[in-house]
């Protein structure tokens, strides 16, 4: 059985044998891991970590993600992907993602062409080739490459082989972008973008830890907090400051769900995985 | 889903409950008489969980109202 190490080793010659890499980086565990990987790999000329910036994306993420490219020289370049221009996106299909990845994909093939790069890769990992993901058919269509899927990398893996290097997203829990707080067939708007985004932040002010999420449900937040976190803030006091942090952002009403956070939980709500496809 | 059925396993679970439903989402508003600290307790939610499946919902969340003293919001 290979280690991470060993899946270490040979993303080092898969990234060798390409020579130069786009990156589509977006700060969080995997591409984070996969930017510096590439980086120690090939070199600041033949790497480029690229952020596509828009609504959906959390600002707290984007000021994480430049942060850890300033800590490792990593060559980086910012460019605006407004998916919610999309009428198809913004919409919320439950194909959503492929809208997004489409858009991100046709952003950045033309930067790696200008500046004579590779390949364009992402941060898909082995874990994520389970689930839910329309995305994953954009990156296809436009040959973007998942090394971390393709060699069979974890996300504990990840993580292990991050700490490992000293990259501090390594105990960064998940964070995927904020339209998936909304349910599908509820338009996604920037103004209920920010509402999400603000109450996450106020509850992360607040001292919350470990995997969150506030999913939307119009006038009602549903906060899906970790199981250790649960405990901890359905104690009454704890409960009604939790309450006041998630009503500032502008939710009318405020829920607390008792199965506590679940990857792609609003897959299941609305059947398109079965239930106990959800963690 | 039954918010009726579901309020009455609730009760047997002696945590009378209001059961608002939104799809598969079962929003549960404590009524006064309820224990407010009551879903502190893991075992509980875990049994509150499994009946929601069995009612055919996928997910239950409680209601936080303002004053957090149990009161229906």
């Amino acid at each position: 059985m290979r280690t991470a190490a060993d899946k270490e080793a040979d993303l080092i010659a898969w990234l060798r044998h390409r020579g130069s890499v786009l990156v589509g980086y977006s700060g969080g565990v995997d591409s984070a891991y996969l930017a510096c990987v590439a980086l120690d790999a090939l070199g600041a000329e033949r790497v480029l970590a690229v952020i596509g910036r828009s609504a959906s994306y959390p600002a707290e993420q984007w000021e994480g993600a430049r942060r850890i490219a300033a800590q490792f020289a990593l060559p980086l370049v910012e460019v605006e992907t407004d998916e919610l221009a999309d009428e198809r996106y913004a919409a919320n299909p439950t194909n959503r993602c492929y809208f997004c990845k489409s858009v991100l994909w046709s952003t950045l093939a033309p930067i790696a062409a200008a500046r004579g790069l590779a390949v364009i890769v992402d941060g898909t990992n082995a874990d994520d080739l389970g689930d839910h993901r329309p995305g994953a058919q954009a990156a296809r269509e436009r040959q973007v490459a998942s090394p971390l899927a393709e060699l069979g990398f974890t996300k504990d893996e990840i993580r292990l082989r991050s700490r490992e290097r000293g990259i501090p997203t390594w105990s960064q829990p998940s964070s995927p972008c904020l339209s998936s707080r909304i349910p599908y067939g509820t338009a996604v708007t920037p103004e209920r973008l920010r509402r999400v985004e603000d109450a996450e932040r106020a509850l992360r002010a607040l001292g919350v830890g470990g995997d969150l999420r506030v999913r939307y449900h119009d006038d009602l937040a549903r906060v899906e907090l970790s199981q250790t976190e649960l405990a901890r803030w359905l104690v009454p006091e704890r409960a009604a400051q939790l309450r006041a942090a998630v009503a500032g952002a502008g939710f009318a009403r405020v829920a607390v769900d008792l199965r506590g956070f679940r990857s792609g939980s609003l897959n299941v709500l609305h059947g398109v995985v079965p239930q106990a496809a959800a963690q | 889903v039954s918010a009726d059925a579901f309020e009455r396993e609730l009760a047997v679970l002696g945590l009378p409950c209001r059961v608002e439903v939104r799809a598969r989402l079962a929003v549960l508003h404590p009524h006064a008489g309820a224990p407010p600290d009551a879903m502190v307790d893991a075992e509980l939610r875990r049994r509150i969980g499994r009946i929601a499946t069995s009612l055919g919902f996928s997910h239950v969340a409680v209601e936080l109202p303002g004053d957090v003293r149990g009161e229906t919001a």
